[in-house]
């Protein structure tokens, strides 16, 4: 791959799904500050590992793969050990009521908020999911199985639903 | 899965988060120089032992005292052994075997391995070299040793430098044993059905 096709794709690949992985890496950090930094991480992965694509899946699985490995190397960086452990939600969490007048963007805050604080197992699937991607799609970005994706959803769901106070 | 009224809900407000303030060009930017940052720290290093054992042989050069060619070979066998050392515990470590998740998370654990491996290695060339140019002052240039002992370099490269390094290994040796568990531990969860 000749440097010009490397900038040209790896530009291509970033100006489509910036906004997407923005999002992403703003489910493994802490604040902006932090997801910003994790956005260059990936960025440079991205960046690196373009020579070895070998078209065998579609480019936006690619990326979206080399996203995941770099924000699981943030979590173990990170230490954090928590989200890892089996979700214990906080009863104070759980009887948080929606109110109907908070704006679009703190609504969506508190989403941003609640997949963070998702295991790390269920919190892949569900950004994939939010993502708009297929189930054989997550299951190439993540390399398991589409009925394990099933399973997995259905379960970031049902905490999601807790978390956020919205329903059983 | 685009039918789940829920999922569909969930998406839109998902969406609508604001997009990151750092734009492709500056990605791009910060991007080519980590790249040179990257070449730059291995150049650095590789030019760094270069200037030793130039600076050992130009010495030697210049001495009319044939045994400082002993500091010579011992310079250069120290630093090809602190290199080798460094390449078998990096084997493996350079790139994933594929680009599946879980070939990432094998290479963090190897890596993470090579690096608890590498510190108490660390120490003991640290505290070799230290020995190895002590005893070359004392046996061919016979300088005392309660003088190499007080010399201010030994003060600062040995009574402060030696301690330092080793509790700066050990703490990094700690923080990667804790990463390592952490990566352990996910790679069995993520690979539960």
């Amino acid at each position: 791959m000749t440097d010009t096709v490397r900038e040209q794709r790896f530009l291509a690949l970033l100006n489509a799904n910036l906004p997407a992985l923005g999002r992403l890496a703003g489910s493994y950090a802490g604040n902006t500050g932090e997801r910003d930094d994790l956005l260059q991480e990936i960025a440079l992965a991205l960046w690196q590992a373009l020579p070895r694509f070998r078209g065998e899946c579609s480019e936006r699985t690619f990326l979206f793969r080399i996203a995941h490995n770099r924000c699981i190397n943030h979590i173990a960086r990170r230490r954090s050990m928590d989200s890892l452990q089996a979700l214990e939600l906080d009863p104070a969490d759980e009887s948080r009521p929606v109110d109907q007048a908070l704006s679009q963007q703190q609504d969506s805050a508190r989403l941003t908020d609640a997949v963070r604080r998702l295991p790390v197992i269920q919190r892949q699937v569900i950004v994939l999911a939010l993502e708009d991607m297929e189930y054989h799609e997550i299951a190439e970005v993540l390399g398991i199985s589409e009925s394990n994706v099933g399973v997995r959803l259905n379960r970031a769901r049902a905490s999601l639903r807790k978390l956020m106070g919205e329903g059983p | 899965m685009n039918a789940i009224p829920e999922l569909d809900n969930l998406r839109q407000r998902w969406q609508t988060q604001s997009a990151p303030a750092t734009d492709v060009a500056a990605l791009r930017a910060r991007v080519a120089a980590d790249s040179r940052n990257n070449v730059r720290t291995l150049v650095v290093v590789a030019l760094g032992t270069l200037a030793v054992l130039g600076f050992t042989l130009l010495r030697a050069m210049r001495s009319d005292e044939p045994n400082t060619w002993v500091s010579v070979v011992f310079v250069t066998c120290f630093a090809v052994l602190v290199w080798l050392v460094a390449l078998v515990l990096s084997r493996g470590t350079w790139r994933p075997r594929d680009e599946s998740i879980a070939a990432y998370i094998d290479l963090s654990i190897h890596r993470c391995r090579s690096v608890i491996f590498a510190a108490p290695i660390g120490v003991v060339f640290y505290v070799a070299g230290l020995i190895g140019s002590l005893a070359w002052r004392q046996r061919l240039l016979g300088v005392e040793w309660q003088q190499l002992l007080q010399a201010p370099e030994m003060i600062i490269a040995g009574w402060i430098g030696a301690p330092a390094y080793a509790i700066g290994m050990f703490i990094n040796a700690r923080v990667h044993r804790r990463r390592l568990g952490f990566l352990e531990k996910l790679r069995r969860e993520l690979g539960e059905d």
